[in-house]
């Protein structure tokens, strides 16, 4: 463990979780989002803050095509999110990322923009990945209506009447986005424009930004069509319905690599998950305030449970899980804390004997919800400076190279990657959509294009060619003979400082689930409502019962 | 390494605009033309950081690996990678690589550092503005201000500074020849530092031309497992 995280800890260190447990498919793929997760991070900040929001320009018709800007004004700067409603027939209506044409496209501006800025951005801004955006933009994004719940909201609205709570439980939001690009990309700004920024630095702050204020434009949409419908008959939306909505996401594989590609930032991100358990876990006693908050916790996820449907079969099994588990939990509550010492941590060692890793993972987020005071400052060491690790260090001795290969990748020598098996799928770029995809390595041409994603693989390689070279020889001599191994070796050097960078399980083999590497992306983000389609793409929902900018607005200044 | 035809240079054609990207794009760019030029990822990844290093410092990176993709992206790794840290000389005839030279310096940047004043001689490096990044990695971890002399171009750079000093117009920028590293107590100017970076029409066609070796064309299997394949309309 290096010092850093060491640090970071304190006297629980021991509590930590280690790499061979944590880092696993099966348990990354039943992560629950946590108060840690980036749009709890945003939404504290903005508090914190005291952020103020307004729409400066809404200039939408009556049915439906304009464009707005919602600003949200920081302490410092000025960040504005400008919306593009669009009227897309049915047959366009496509989530994939081949899609040309969406019911609503977005940038996030920095600063305020101007018309000149408006223009230029709705030149750009509706064409996506085929238009071009520059450095004042900080992210670019998409989103389709709900087409079912949407029309039943407007017309609910328009006629005067509310929408069915059913029915917004069953599909939890209006519009889905399918794309949320960000540094960088299509010619928006890079991250070093806004990483000393505190509001900002953290990981996907900007693009949580984002898609919170589409969440705004969204409703705002649908009651502005309510009106153009139903004129004077037209009610707003109930605000205890309103709060129900979030916005959909549709992800498919192009975001699975991500956390594979970022090994430093992985380990920040669950470095500072499982330091939050560790605190949570070192603590003395339960506090009362406390206990009735995890209580509260434990209640609202019985709640999510009831609402969170799914069809895929490996869901509709871990939701079962989960739900008898939360059974489980209510059950062992009923004499805890009782008088025991350190009862937090008498309460998770229960759980690792008596929850299915669905469950564990949720009680995971319930334990530090209460404990936002002991927590939060982990947020803080999220971020990750990539370029600071990019530097190979030639000079280790090929004895040094071996021994952090035998103890870190000790999970990747054992598996015999001749097995078709064990190497039955390749990552690749389509030349269509340069999109990341899965193929079959033994049944599909293509596999000399591979994506280096296939980390066991290499780390294996590595140390059978590694294993030829005498134990004081250097890293660089090695790396000028093979060069093939460059991309292993900085992985390595981030590894052995960093170590819950690397996933512990084989992502090129037949039985891989991709979707638990979205699962687990996406519940740092803060998505609930995990719902795979396939065992490559995934519908979430991202803030819902969160408040709104106006609600935010109102509590800071009640 | 197996790679396109390189593209003649016509010479009276009128200049065309230059693009604009950002610099993750150009690091990104880079790192696919190099990887589909026959570079192993872990090289590419490095012919990528250092576009967008020479593009941050305003200097014509892409262009000029670009140029050096073009004419160079067949020649085996052993004939243009230094084979020692002592002469940096590779084995037999022929130029260096730039980057794989960069590379073999850049990785013993600690060792240099521990044996006091940095000095070397890289003999006939192409295009060596391209190692610039990869001494500026030297002189960061040896906290030592570094001459790069080339035939006809000095720098002068420290950890966060940079001096080009007589730099040629583009494209005797990344003439070949003999690059020699010295310590010098001399201090460099800040760097100032560039949001986006642009590249010539001629380049950027020849870096997709390469990228382009990296994708993999779309089969009907790879097409259906790529989404569910219901309807969005719900």
């Amino acid at each position: 463990m290096n010092a850093q995280l060491q640090a970071t800890i304190g006297g629980a260190s021991h509590l930590m979780r280690p790499p061979q447990t944590v880092m696993r498919l099966a348990r990354m793929g039943s992560a629950h989002p946590t108060r840690l997760s980036f749009l709890r991070v945003l939404l504290r900040r903005m508090v914190t803050d005291k952020w103020r929001f307004d729409r400066s320009v809404w200039q939408i018709d009556g049915r439906g095509v304009g464009r707005a800007v919602y600003r949200a004004i920081g302490p410092h700067r000025t960040y504005s999110l400008v919306a593009f409603a669009h009227d897309l027939p049915d047959e366009m209506r496509s989530d994939r990322v081949i899609a040309t044409a969406w019911d609503a496209t977005f940038a996030l501006f920095d600063g305020t923009p101007s018309e000149a800025d408006l223009q230029r951005l709705a030149a750009n801004v509706p064409l996506q990945e085929a238009g071009r955006i520059g450095s004042s933009e900080l992210s670019l994004s998409r989103a389709n209506r709900s087409v079912r719940l949407f029309n039943h909201v407007v017309d609910r609205l328009a006629e005067g009447r509310q929408p069915d709570q059913a029915e917004i439980e069953t599909v939890g939001y209006l519009m889905r986005t399918t794309a949320v690009y960000g540094s960088g990309k299509f010619g928006a700004a890079g991250r070093a424009k806004i990483r000393n920024r505190p509001e900002a630095r953290g990981p996907f702050q900007i693009e949580m930004l984002s898609v919170w204020l589409t969440r705004a434009f969204t409703v705002d949409l649908v009651e502005h069509l309510a009106v153009a419908k139903g004129g004077a008959n037209a009610v707003r939306l109930a605000p205890k319905l309103r709060s129900m909505f979030g916005v959909g996401n549709s992800t498919g594989l192009g975001m699975a690599p991500f956390l594979i590609r970022h090994p430093t930032l992985l380990n920040n991100w669950m470095a500072a998950r499982e330091a939050a358990l560790a605190r949570v876990r070192g603590l003395a006693t339960a506090e009362p305030a406390a206990t009735k908050r995890f209580r509260g916790a434990v209640a609202e996820a019985r709640e999510n449970c009831r609402t969170w449907l799914s069809v895929h079969p490996v869901q509709e099994r871990k939701l079962a899980e989960m739900a008898a588990d939360i059974g489980a939990m209510e059950e062992r509550l009923n004499d805890w804390p009782g008088s025991i010492s350190r009862p937090w941590d008498a309460l998770w060692l229960w759980a690792e004997d008596a929850l299915s890793v669905e469950g564990q993972e949720l009680l995971l987020a319930l334990m530090l919800e209460p404990h936002g005071a002991l927590i939060d400052d982990l947020a803080d060491g999220m971020a990750a400076d990539e370029e600071a690790v990019f530097h190979i260090d030639g000079s280790a001795t090929l004895d040094q190279i071996r021994r952090f290969l035998a103890d870190h990748y000790d999970w990747a020598m054992s598996v015999d990657y001749e097995d078709e098996a064990a190497s039955a799928r390749f990552w690749y770029v389509s030349e269509e959509k340069l999109e990341p995809r899965l193929g079959q390595r033994y049944e599909e041409p293509g596999a000399d294009r591979e994506l280096p994603l296939d980390i066991g693989r290499l780390a294996k390689a590595m140390a059978m060619d590694a294993a030829a070279w005498t134990g004081d020889d250097s890293l660089a001599a090695f790396l000028s003979v093979h060069p093939e191994h460059r991309l292993m070796a900085r992985r390595l050097q981030v590894a052995h400082t960093h170590p819950y960078a690397e996933i512990r399980d084989n992502v090129i083999a037949s039985d891989l689930l991709p979707i638990d590497l979205l699962r687990c992306k996406l519940a740092f983000f803060g998505a609930t409502h995990f719902d795979p389609r396939s065992d490559r793409w995934v519908r979430i929902s991202l803030f819902q019962n969160a408040p709104y900018p106006d609600e935010l607005m109102e509590a800071l200044q009640g | 390494m197996t790679g396109p035809v390189p593209e003649t240079r016509t010479s009276m054609a009128p200049e065309a605009p230059r693009t604009r990207l950002s610099l993750p794009e150009i690091d990104a760019l880079c790192t696919k033309a190099a990887r589909g030029a026959g570079y192993a990822w872990g090289v590419a990844e490095e012919a990528g950081f250092a576009c967008r290093w020479l593009a941050e410092r305003r200097l014509p990176g892409p262009d000029i690996v670009a140029a050096y993709l073009d004419q160079h992206a067949e020649r085996p790794w052993q004939n243009i990678a230094p084979a020692n840290g002592r002469d940096w000389r590779r084995d037999g005839d022929g130029s260096l690589c730039p980057i794989a030279a960069g590379i073999a310096f850049a990785d013993r940047a600690s060792d240099l550092a521990a044996m006091g004043p940095i000095s070397a001689r890289f003999p006939a490096v192409n295009c060596p503005v391209l190692m610039l990044p990869f001494v500026w990695r030297v002189a960061f971890v040896s906290h030592q201000t570094l001459s790069v002399e080339a035939t006809d171009w000095k720098v002068r750079l420290g950890p966060q500074s940079l001096d080009v000093v007589g730099a040629p117009a583009d494209p005797g920028f990344s003439g070949d020849g003999d690059v020699v590293i010295t310590a010098t107590p001399d201090q460099a100017r800040q760097a100032c530092l560039a949001e986006a970076g642009e590249l010539s029409a001629r380049a950027l066609r020849i870096l997709e031309r390469f990228s382009q070796q990296t994708y993999v064309p779309a089969s009907a299997l790879s097409r259906a497992g790529a989404g569910a394949g219901e309807s969005d309309n719900d």
